[in-house]
């Protein structure tokens, strides 16, 4: 019999970006909704990223960015997960992003861009609507 | 890979080509009480490996994702690959975990002799994760050197890990409490060695003296007690030539008995038959409602809870494949 099986899910904080109160904020939600939560902690670089991902088999990956960066190291991010063969997790981006970028991130390939404001209720909703299917 | 061949069969292939997302995909399934059998029939028991397996116990905040991290480096450092599973707890009432023991772990990523896993405990009690000895052994069949074990770290009856482990290490802090709590069983009679981490904090002296007190008042072999500082990197290559005269020479505590042994491997199997059964089996539902409006002694509804998971199929056939066992 096959258990069904908690969402794996790799928050990290990637660059020079030391606020972290919204990622654990997130992780406890995520946490409290059933999920597990790999939380990597603060200045990470995309390789190490990338590499939790992949030892963790994680299905989702979310990252919170604050420091501007992110036109920079999403898409790095989103080269390794290709490179790595994970181009079916899915891909989060929270955080600090003007307008004005979340269309050009969608279309980089990330799945979804969660802005200051959004409910934690959303965040859970969507990464249960939207996870890989596993063989 | 060709069509005819089993999902396990893939997997396995790939894992003895050192495919490291075949590894991580199969502890997920193991995580998941799939390919359970396949592992056990196909990948060899840790007696006839060479891997040293390294379990890392003691009480939360005692430094033991610090000392793993601090000994990853000084293995790589040997040449030695390591694999580093590490369990967190998980919630009781939600099911979430919250597994923390990468921002710990400061290794180069581009390096491909360190595996990392973080297991949620999910719901197992005794320090590890009930599939724990299963993902052991795909592991172990990967073929790594070094494994480094570390429990949930709470508690002091949390021994599941002395029965898969070569060496147990205890990690202990000079703030860890009086003297008593020493003499309380558990831990630390099943401990090979004891790193006292934080060493640079008051009273380390005196720790070091009590302990030592306390085992020569004790028939058991005293454990070599190693002082270190992990944030430091201090004591740790002592403390891995102590890990590896204990994996030479044997630990002086010998696995659980036979009969212990088996007790366990019964009640993950009830474990398992309960999951199955719980939201689809009529009789387990009603013994659930009985035992909830709560009129009634709860032994005799677990006794009958037994009679009923026995009576139905206890393997699943359809995960069960008997091609090379």
């Amino acid at each position: 019999m096959v258990k069904s099986r908690p969402p794996r899910v790799v928050l990290s904080k990637v660059g020079l970006d030391g606020h972290d109160r919204g990622v654990k904020i997130v992780a406890r939600a995520l946490r409290d909704a059933g999920m597990e939560v790999i939380y990597t902690g603060l200045w990470q670089t995309p390789e190490r990223v990338i590499r939790a991902v992949a030892d963790e088999d994680a299905d989702v990956l979310g990252i919170s960015i604050l420091s501007g960066a992110h036109m920079t190291l999403v898409p790095i991010l989103i080269d390794l997960l290709r490179q790595e063969g994970l181009g079916d997790v899915l891909f989060l981006v929270g955080g600090i992003i003007p307008e004005e970028d979340i269309p050009k991130l969608h279309e980089m390939g990330v799945s979804h861009v969660f802005i200051p404001g959004v409910s934690l209720d959303n965040i859970v909703t969507f990464i249960r609507e939207h996870l890989p299917a596993r063989t | 890979m060709s069509e005819s061949a089993s999902p396990f069969e893939e997997l396995h292939a790939r894992i003895k080509a050192k495919d490291r997302r075949a590894l991580a995909r199969l502890v997920s399934r193991l995580e998941n009480g799939e390919l359970v059998d396949e592992v056990r029939s196909l990948c060899p028991p840790h007696d006839s490996m060479r891997t040293l397996v390294v379990g890392m116990t003691g009480s939360p905040g005692a430094g033991k994702s610090s000392l793993t991290a601090g000994l990853i480096g000084h293995l790589r450092q040997q040449k030695k690959t390591v694999a580093i599973l590490a369990t967190d707890p998980a919630s009781p009432f939600t099911g979430g975990a919250l597994l923390g023991e990468r921002v710990r772990m400061d290794y180069d990523p581009a390096d491909v002799g360190v595996f990392m896993r973080s297991f949620s405990s999910r719901g197992a009690t005794g320090g590890l994760s009930e599939s724990t000895a299963d993902v052991l052994r795909a592991v172990e069949a990967f073929g790594f050197d070094v494994v480094l074990m570390e429990t949930v770290g709470s508690g002091q009856d949390q021994l599941a890990i002395r029965d898969l482990v070569d060496v147990l290490v205890l990690v202990l802090t000079p703030a860890g409490g009086d003297d008593i709590q020493w003499e309380k069983a558990g831990q630390m009679e099943a401990a090979d060695l004891i790193a006292l981490n934080k060493a640079d904090l008051p009273g380390t002296d005196f720790a070091i003296a009590g302990l030592r007190a306390i085992f020569e008042l004790s028939p058991q072999v005293a454990p070599a007690i190693v002082k270190t500082i992990a944030t430091k990197g201090q004591g740790l290559a002592e403390l891995w030539r102590e890990i590896e005269l204990v994996g030479g020479r044997g630990s002086h505590h010998p696995r659980f008995g036979p009969a212990r042994r088996l007790l366990s491997a019964a009640q993950r199997e009830l474990r398992r038959l309960f999951e199955k059964e719980e939201s689809s089996n009529p009789v387990v539902a009603d013994l659930i409602e009985r035992f909830a409006r709560g009129s009634q002694d709860e032994h005799p509804l677990a006794r009958d809870l037994l009679k009923e998971l026995s009576r139905v199929e206890p393997v699943d056939p359809s995960t069960t494949h008997h091609g090379n066992g």
